[in-house]
């Protein structure tokens, strides 16, 4: 489903130059859940952005189902991040003035669905995530737990085919990431959403099928 | 059209949930920018009103018609007045002779022109006998009495442009010497002396009809010129195309080419008014333009996870300017609504007094449209600048490092 080849991604900071990934290939098949795992800097989070077609590399190709997206162009790239990938953040990233419910359906209504069936589904997924009480709230209303779940409601709206998420239990209790990991695990099992999450806590390898090891932004190993 | 739905989406969302503390100090400060944009330009268009209105009502009419031959008088002149009055587009009409003249008193010596009036039928035309400001306007049938423009009574009055060239001392009732330029002397007692605030007006002296019947006998039932009011919103092409038709040889003028000699100060008035739109839209574009910048910039990261999440660059930049002109549209309704219905009638109540008057501000509807659809497109040029520039940055530098 996504295959990596080569990716390079290299950082100018002024003068200096910072490999934060280099020469990274790797697989992920349809319906697993890949955790790519590694220190604070060791290139975890810039491998998903670049995955996740948020940031685009220095070298390498990224090919999903077949095709080649990695010079795709903005737009072309916004289209196919709405599509087919759904993205969830560390820090929540839910837009402040709008309501749970809007918050999930917004991507919606950027597809142009009808507006009745996104409206709908968006409220299905937050019952989903546990939250079938909660769709008005607005983000600050909602504990951080009960965010990170908004956030996969609304990476969810469009069917991805595939569901990043970058630490997304890093600023939670032990409970709410517990309810986090559950509802990813369960995402997958019932609706067969492929994921590819990254954590730097090796408790979290229990939730995957597929791990990649990071370091110093270099691929050290990888092992089923 | 989905860009656009989510556009309309965001920018509601946005305005109805955002800081209102924020969106009360935008709106207000569009106000305020629509308020400067419409309310100098109004005070010299108001200047430039009152400076007209004062050459019809008191040197000029609407219209003034003449003797086209050599001999610059109209004869039968009673009947040429009442078939102008009887036009469509006419309200008035009067006749005047006007005669060059020196006049004097206690030394001092001056030049005038004095027009012989019927003083009611002048009146009709004319509002110099609403500008007495001593003794009283003149009756049909005063003789030996003038009445006098203070910049040529001079009325004690030292801060008058011409006092020093008036005869600087006189006031109602004294005896003053007019020597006309056919030659003839007489003494006339100054009846009442007007005050107009327009100097050219001010420099006038006037006698009765009557008065003149007995200098000139032979003038009678003449003059040199009538002067016609036209009725509110009548073209004076047509009146001057009726008046044409009522008897030949005849000559024109409009109030306009009149007042000639105030063009210079018109026309520099019509210059600052361009010059002060300019720049209040300038400040506006950059006032909006500011707002907007730094709404984006605390939005950057926002702006970033919409376009991860797939909004597309389009719409988050059509959201920005429908909030943009959201805000204008209701600035401008705000500001005009305090404009006309506050600003106008405190000022009407306390008018700005210029050299040539009180001024009044004039509410031109077409120029408040004109304004306010001008200020929405440059709120829309002043939000699309920095939201385009704030798609232009790379997602993670928004998201980020915000």
């Amino acid at each position: 489903m996504l295959t990596v080849k080569n990716l390079t991604k290299i950082y100018k900071l002024g003068k200096v130059e910072v490999n934060a990934l280099v020469d990274v290939s790797l697989e992920v098949e349809a319906g697993d859940i890949t955790c790519i795992m590694g220190k604070s800097g060791s290139g975890k989070s810039t491998l998903l952005r670049q995955l996740g077609l948020i940031d685009r590399p220095t070298s390498g190709q990224i090919f999903f189902e077949g095709q080649d997206v990695t010079r795709l162009s903005d737009g072309e790239r916004s289209k196919m991040r709405l599509t087919f990938l759904g993205y969830i953040f560390q820090e929540f990233a839910l837009l402040s003035e709008l309501t749970a419910h809007e918050n999930v359906y917004l991507p919606g209504m950027m597809l142009g669905s009808n507006s009745v069936d996104y409206k709908n589904r968006a409220k299905e997924l937050l019952k989903l995530v546990g939250l079938g009480e909660r769709i008005e709230h607005k983000p600050k209303e909602l504990s951080g737990g009960e965010q990170q779940r908004v956030a996969i409601a609304r990476a969810l709206i469009n069917n991805p085919r595939i569901l990043f998420a970058d630490e997304p239990c890093a600023n939670l209790d032990t409970i709410s990431s517990d309810q986090v990991m559950g509802t990813l695990v369960k995402l997958n099992k019932e609706l067969g959403v492929t994921i590819v999450f990254v954590s730097h806590d090796t408790d979290d390898k229990k939730y995957a099928n597929k791990l990649i090891f990071l370091r110093d932004g270099k691929q050290v190993e990888e092992y089923i | 059209m989905k860009s656009l739905k989510v556009a309309v989406f965001l920018a509601l969302k946005s305005i109805s949930r955002g800081n209102s503390r924020v969106l009360i100090l935008t709106i207000a400060m569009l106000v305020l920018v629509y308020l400067n944009l419409v309310f100098t330009p109004a005070i010299l268009a108001g200047a430039v009103d009152s400076v007209n209105n004062k050459t019809i009502n008191t040197m000029s009419g609407d219209i003034i018609v003449q003797a086209a031959g050599e001999v610059p008088v109209i004869g039968n002149v009673s009947a040429l007045v009442s078939q102008i009055e009887s036009l469509d587009g006419v309200q008035a009409a009067c006749a005047r002779n006007s005669l060059g003249a020196d006049i004097s008193y206690e030394g001092e010596r001056t030049t005038t022109s004095v027009y012989a009036i019927d003083p009611e039928q002048d009146r009709d035309v004319f509002q110099i006998s609403q500008d007495i400001i001593e003794g009283s306007y003149l009756s049909p049938d005063d003789t030996d009495q003038i009445l006098l423009g203070v910049q040529i009574a001079g009325n004690d009055r030292k801060n008058l442009e011409l006092y020093s060239s008036s005869l600087q001392s006189v006031h109602a009732g004294d005896q003053v010497t007019v020597k006309y330029a056919g030659g003839v002397e007489k003494q006339y007692t100054v009846k009442g002396i007007f005050y107009t605030e327009l100097v050219q007006s001010d420099q006038r002296s006037y006698i009765t009809e009557k008065e003149f019947d007995t200098m000139n006998p032979l003038m009678k039932d003449s003059a040199s010129a009538v002067y016609v009011k036209t009725k509110d919103n009548v073209r004076l092409e047509t009146v001057i195309e009726e008046i044409k038709g009522l008897r030949p040889g005849l000559k024109f003028q409009t109030w306009e080419d009149v007042a000639g000699f105030l063009r210079s100060m018109t026309d520099s008035f019509k210059q600052i008014i361009v010059i002060l739109r300019v720049i209040a839209f300038i400040v506006a574009a950059i006032t909006i333009f500011i707002v907007t910048y730094v709404d984006l910039v605390n939005k950057r990261r926002q702006i970033g996870i919409e376009r991860a999440i797939g909004i597309t660059g389009a719409s988050i930049i059509l959201s920005y300017i429908f909030r943009a002109i959201i805000y204008a549209i209701v600035g401008i309704l705000a500001a005009a609504l305090i404009f006309v219905y506050i600003v106008v009638p405190v000022e009407a109540r306390t008018p700005f007094h210029f050299p040539f008057g009180d001024v009044f501000l004039p509410i031109n509807i077409t120029y408040l449209i004109t304004s306010g659809l001008i200020l929405c497109a440059v709120a829309t040029v002043s939000a699309f600048i920095p939201a385009w520039q704030t798609i232009r940055i790379k997602i993670i530098d928004a998201i980020w490092s915000s």
